[in-house]
């Protein structure tokens, strides 16, 4: 026994941003057609008067209502992020308050790959009968990690926040995780001296990405996973019937289906509208695949993520939630 | 090796007239930083070997002295 899914939420910032503003309102030096050719994005949501802490609380309402679950009945919250705009409590306290719970309350940071190592510590916490029912929450802030005059990074990201509701089930059937690690390819500092009396002063850098290098290790480590998750679970690609991606650049995606051999239709994309959410992206598209149906029961889904570290893995599920 | 990684791009490029030297460099054949990655990555499987990217890989001699450094 290990967990199903029973419910996915998303929550977004109420503001749009196209290509074309992004570059009035930054100065940066680009052009729409330049950022659709180079990473599949039109737009991404951007807080403005919003926090992160609201749209992961509205996000995790939500899962629990599309669940059909009491928030009462939850009894693990797990957040991934890379940081709210508290340091302390965490996401997923904050959470926890909203809802009214007093269950165990973490969060996580593996960078893009939260979602999936979420949902390793979900299906551990669930078949050592610690808990049944878990919120599985990934928010992320990216445009306060983002050097806003840095035009290769800066045109990549988006905000918001989505999540699931995990619960004591057959659904997962795979689950692998690694790190090949490379820390400077994806590298941000931050401040950490504070005022104390005895640290060196040090100063932040906003988030560094090495895109050739990182585009390198994405394809390369996708078709590594996809490969290794069929054959371990004796499957066909075929067999799949939707592999969702971390959505970090369509270009990524696209050329490792062109060396995995494999049927583009089968990969649901929204990087078009919302940019890379890191962590996000993953559960996002499950909503979106739920709200519009196109996940029916019986479905096998293949979801792959790589990220800074670097960290990748990838996830097999048996799709057992019916269509509402 | 120079001859391997010239057939690899005439047919990325589905080109046949180009003439590859380790001077050609990815932005005289109108490729993109990603297209190149793209392009590295197929010469790293003619040949048989890992090209580490450390830095900007600009030209065929930068892809050269890497693909010969392993």
């Amino acid at each position: 026994m290990t967990l199903s899914i029973a419910g996915t939420g998303l929550s977004l910032p109420s503001r749009r941003v196209s290509n074309d503003e992004l570059a009035q309102i930054t100065g940066i030096e680009t052009t729409d057609e330049w950022i659709q050719t180079m990473t599949g994005i039109s737009s991404r949501y951007m807080i403005t008067t919003e926090t992160l802490v609201e749209l992961a609380e509205k996000a995790a309402v939500d899962a629990l209502a599309d669940a059909q679950i009491d928030p009462s009945d939850v009894d693990y919250i797990i957040a991934a992020t890379m940081g709210c705009e508290t340091s302390t409590p965490s996401l997923a306290c904050h959470i926890a308050e909203h809802i009214g719970v007093q269950c165990p309350a973490v969060d996580l940071n593996a960078a893009c790959v939260g979602f999936l190592y979420a949902l390793d510590y979900a299906a551990g916490l669930i078949q050592r009968g610690r808990a049944s029912t878990i919120l599985i929450i990934t928010g992320e802030r990216m445009s306060a990690h983002i050097d806003w005059t840095d035009r290769r990074t800066c045109i990549l990201f988006g905000d918001g926040a989505a999540g699931v509701v995990a619960t004591a089930g057959s659904g997962l059937t795979y689950l692998n995780l690694q790190t090949r690690p490379d820390t400077e390819v994806i590298y941000q500092y931050r401040r950490m001296c504070g005022n104390s009396p005895l640290a060196t002063p040090d100063e932040e850098t906003p988030m560094h990405l090495e895109g050739q290098k990182v585009f390198k290790y994405a394809v390369s480590l996708m078709e590594q996973e996809i490969t290794t998750a069929l054959e371990t679970l004796n499957l066909q690609a075929e067999d799949i019937d939707h592999y969702l991606i971390h959505q970090a650049n369509r270009r990524i995606i696209d050329f490792a289906i062109e060396r995995l051999g494999l049927s583009p239709e089968k990969f649901p994309m929204n990087i078009d509208q919302y940019g890379n959410m890191s962590a996000v992206s993953i559960p996002a598209l499950l909503h979106e695949m739920r709200q519009n149906n196109t996940i029916q029961p019986g479905d096998t889904l293949l979801l792959c993520a790589f990220g800074a570290g670097m960290t990748c893995g990838s996830s097999v599920i048996r799709w057992e939630t019916p269509t509402r | 090796m120079l001859e391997t990684i010239e057939t690899v791009i005439k047919e990325y490029m589905n080109k046949d007239d180009l003439t590859i030297t380790a001077e050609t460099t990815f932005a005289s054949l109108d490729l993109d930083s990603l297209e190149s990655v793209e392009l590295v990555m197929k010469i790293e499987e003619e040949l048989g070997t890992t090209i580490d990217m450390n830095g900007e890989v600009n030209s065929i001699g930068d892809v050269l002295a890497l693909a010969g450094a392993n």
